[in-house]
């Protein structure tokens, strides 16, 4: 299975209620939240999966912003979806791996900072 | 072919080095630009697993009326089309708004202002689901309009032309959508109303969107009660072939969601497309729009 990896470095400012003692979210579960809002991920399975497919499936993400170096997080997707190996065999011009890290790069950074 | 349409109401104060003097036709381009850098269309011809097919896009905020832009989709993902029956009229035919007789018959003020139609493609299923389509479309949008100029957006309005909800068991619910929505200890929330039109409807059908969504949200948006909204908040473009129901008199749902971003407005349309269109089989028409109440 391919595998990515966005990791983003910077300063982190949490939002203190979102953040406390009794928050219920975490990276993980805001990150599968957006990737299925913005239809690059989805918990449910399709019968005609051609159609839409997800481009990757959740497996890891956490706030790392309180540890010695500089990275806030990170988000770890599997690329087993199937649209990428598909895609390179229909058109090999076509930029298929391009097209799923730009969405994952963009999910993490939405993530972290909203 | 099904269809979805748009628009953004508002303010908007573009940036100058990045509105031309031919500004109206920008929007097509930024918006293809921002639709396949996300991954929800693609400009190679090959068919291949798409969102949307993008038709059209304005930028029309120097125009009169409070309208910032809009963009037109087709919601036919191409993947139907190796499939395709030629004995199917369906499949290989469609029936134009307008005869060439009733073109013919047009002025000159008519033709300017002839207003909405869908783009003319034979229908070839299957379609992305309208309730799919909704929040990545609204989003893309929003960045694109951004991209020419600070906005504030105080309406979005979605309306699906031929559309049907699909059978595919993936579009509702999202397990964990609503997590994104976990933040009202934070952000200010924001008051609503949503109206809408369809070209089927009956007295009791505001009621009943209204009850579905409010099963449907639980904590984080709050549906009701029926209210009455301004006759400018009222859904439904102006279209020859469409004859919009409203309900009676300007018909409104009160809404109060976690917060005014694209995201949000986005999710409450796209379930009441999905509400909506599964307790009416027959409706093909529907206008969704989500004003901003003032205060």
């Amino acid at each position: 299975m391919t595998t990515l990896i966005a990791s983003a470095y910077g300063r982190f400012s949490p939002n203190a209620n979102l953040l406390d003692e009794s928050a219920t979210e975490d990276l993980y579960s805001i990150f599968l939240a957006r990737s299925e809002l913005m239809r690059w991920s989805s918990l449910g399975s399709s019968p005609t999966p051609q159609l839409n497919p997800p481009l990757w499936s959740m497996n890891e993400a956490e706030l790392t912003y309180g540890a010695d170096d500089s990275r806030i997080g990170f988000a770890q997707v599997g690329l087993e979806a199937g649209i990428t190996e598909r895609l390179d065999a229909s058109d090999p011009e076509r930029p298929a791996q391009q097209r799923t890290s730009s969405a994952a790069e963009t999910t993490a950074e939405d993530a972290a900072i909203d | 072919m099904p269809t979805l349409i748009v628009e953004v109401f508002g303010g908007m104060f573009p940036y100058a080095d990045r509105v031309g003097p031919y500004a109206e036709g920008e929007l097509w381009g930024i918006f293809m630009d921002r639709s396949e850098l996300m991954g929800w269309t693609t400009s190679f011809s090959n068919p291949g697993p798409v969102l949307w097919r993008i038709e059209e896009g304005e930028l029309t905020f120097d125009t009169d009326g409070s309208q910032i832009g809009f963009v037109q989709v087709g919601l036919d993902t191409d993947i139907g089309a190796s499939e395709l029956d030629p004995s199917n009229p369906a499949h290989t035919s469609y029936e134009p708004v307008l005869t060439e007789a009733e073109v013919a018959e047009l002025d000159e003020f008519e033709l300017a202002n002839a207003g909405w139609a869908p783009y003319p493609e034979p229908d070839r299923p299957p379609h992305t689901d309208p309730s799919v389509a909704i929040p990545p479309m609204l989003q893309c949008v929003d960045d694109s309009l951004r991209w020419f100029g600070e906005i504030e957006v105080s309406a979005f309005q979605v309306t699906g032309i031929g559309v049907s909800r699909t059978t595919m068991p993936h579009a509702f619910p999202f397990v964990s959508v609503p997590y994104w929505f976990n933040t009202t200890t934070t952000r200010p929330r924001a008051r609503a109303q949503v109206t809408v039109a369809a070209d089927v409807w009956n007295a009791n059908m505001a009621a009943d969107i209204a009850a579905n969504l409010r099963r449907a949200h639980g904590r984080w948006f709050e549906i009701g009660p029926l209210t009455t909204a301004p006759p400018e908040y009222a859904a439904g473009p102006d279209m020859r072939s469409i004859e919009w129901g409203r309900g009676e008199p300007s018909q409104a749902i009160a809404v109060s969601l976690p917060e005014w971003t694209p995201s949000a407005i986005g999710w409450i349309i796209a379930k009441l497309f999905d509400a909506t269109l599964s307790h009416n089989p027959d409706m093909r028409n529907l206008s969704v729009r989500v004003t901003r109440s003032e205060g």
